[in-house]
């Protein structure tokens, strides 16, 4: 086992209050579990498209992870700004893009979230303040700061949530980003999706410190592990986070422990993991142990969750007939959207 | 066949895992097969039965966009009670 799953409590490196608690109730759960299992059943649907070469390129999966979205799901406002690598398409769903949208990106299609233009690693949504779908291993990272910089400089209280894999805070560009965000108070949050391997390398073949939060620490950022196989735990860290963002306290570095249950991307044959690792995450699966709380609580019955079952399919399965009947880009297209200046002269007719 | 590389043209059916009659749930390993990468486990999309395999061990099969898997039939089990014959 390459880490061992810790519940750990979010440790206070600050001595203000808690400015808002956001409280858990059971609509909390229930929007977890279906948008989790949108998530899910969504990259399942992906994955089996690929084989079918319905999506060409690169696809990378998030099944497994969906717990890291779910708990920011219930903290984040509309008007905050998310951005990410290219692990994305589940980000952009959080984010309110439509199940059609990203499914037609996937495609290729002109209705695509991204005009067919962008891919599986390129979605972006203006609307929904999603920046992207970035496929260079860490260049999120400055550019998740800016997002900030520029709410603060707007005098917004919107927060922007930079995501990163455990590859990507290898990247130089994470220590000069830090070092300027801590200063400046720029309201990020900073946010690891550990998964424990960067393609096939594992975190222990990468580094010393292996524990990933603690690259905050020189910062001055507080910084901290949590269990991203658990919504609530990350819904918590996320709270206080963004609360002290808003507040004007500047970045939280969090390091979400999770795992992806398929590799990489469509053609990894996992030997670097062994099926009982995998098995063993499996085996904390969020979408199973929220189902478990939902039935305990008595939050919802049996029916319910068929229903829920039924809903996520059509809304799945609407998604694929929607991008089979979708149109192609234009050829013209090729010349669109790659200049602000209209006309620009270098682009002949 | 699914295409399980970018460059992957046809996959070679190293080993089944799974043999007629046999039941069959989402995720589990069906196959082994060589692709121009790598030898890759090749999982369910659906639950049911495997009802037949067509295409034996050691033989090569090109890519097929249109069906996606390895010319294997499974009936699949609606929990409603409706049974579905797919080709998977």
């Amino acid at each position: 086992m390459r880490f061992s799953i810790e519940r750990e409590l979010f440790t206070h490196m600050s001595s203000t209050e808690i400015m808002s608690s956001i409280e858990i109730t059971k609509d909390t759960y229930l929007m977890w579990y279906e948008s989790m299992l949108l998530m899910r059943r969504f990259e399942e649907k992906s994955g089996q498209l690929y084989g079918q070469q319905k999506i060409r390129g690169f696809c990378h999966l998030y099944i497994g992870q969906e717990a890291v979205l779910a708990g920011a799901m219930s903290v984040l406002k509309h008007e905050d700004s998310l951005i990410t690598a290219y692990r994305d398409h589940a980000h952009a769903l959080a984010k309110g893009t439509s199940a059609n949208a990203v499914m037609a990106e996937l495609y290729g299609k002109a209705t695509g979230c991204s005009k067919g233009k962008g891919g599986s690693m390129h979605m972006f949504d203006k609307e929904n303040n999603f920046y992207g779908g970035h496929g260079i291993v860490g260049g999120q990272i400055p550019l998740g700061a800016g997002i900030a910089f520029a709410e603060k400089y707007k005098g917004t209280d919107a927060v922007c949530c930079t995501y990163m894999g455990d590859g990507a805070v290898r990247q130089g560009a994470l220590n000069e980003t830090f070092n300027m965000a801590a200063l400046w108070k720029l309201p990020v949050i900073f946010i690891c999706e550990n998964n424990g391997y960067a393609m096939g390398t594992s975190v222990e073949r990468t580094t010393i410190q292996t524990d990933i939060y603690k690259l905050g620490l020189p910062y001055g950022i507080p910084s901290s592990p949590v269990d991203g196989m658990d919504p609530i735990a990350v819904h918590n860290a996320m709270d206080e986070a963004v609360s002290r963002a808003r507040a004007g306290e500047g970045p939280t570095f969090l390091e979400m422990r999770t795992y992806r249950y398929k590799g990489h991307s469509m053609s990894d044959p996992q030997k670097y993991r062994t099926k009982e690792e995998l098995e063993s995450y499996k085996a904390k699966d969020p979408i199973d142990a929220v189902r478990a709380e939902i039935l305990d609580k008595k939050y919802a019955d049996e029916k319910w969750f068929e229903e829920m079952d039924e809903k996520i399919k059509a809304i799945v399965d609407e998604s694929v007939r929607f991008s089979e009947e979708s149109p192609w880009p234009e050829a013209s297209e090729l010349y669109t959207d790659v200049y602000v200046e209209p006309n620009y002269p270098f682009i002949k007719d | 066949m699914p295409k399980m590389s970018d460059t992957m043209t046809e996959g070679v059916l190293a080993k089944w895992h799974k043999k007629v009659g046999d039941q069959v749930k989402s995720g589990d390993v069906l196959a082994e097969v060589e692709t121009d990468k790598a030898t890759m486990d090749f999982e369910s999309f659906q639950d049911g039965t495997l009802l037949y395999i067509g295409v034996e061990e050691g033989k090569a099969v090109p890519v097929d966009p249109c069906h996606g898997y390895p010319h294997a039939i499974a009936e699949r089990y609606h929990d409603r009670g409706r049974n579905t014959k797919m080709e998977l």
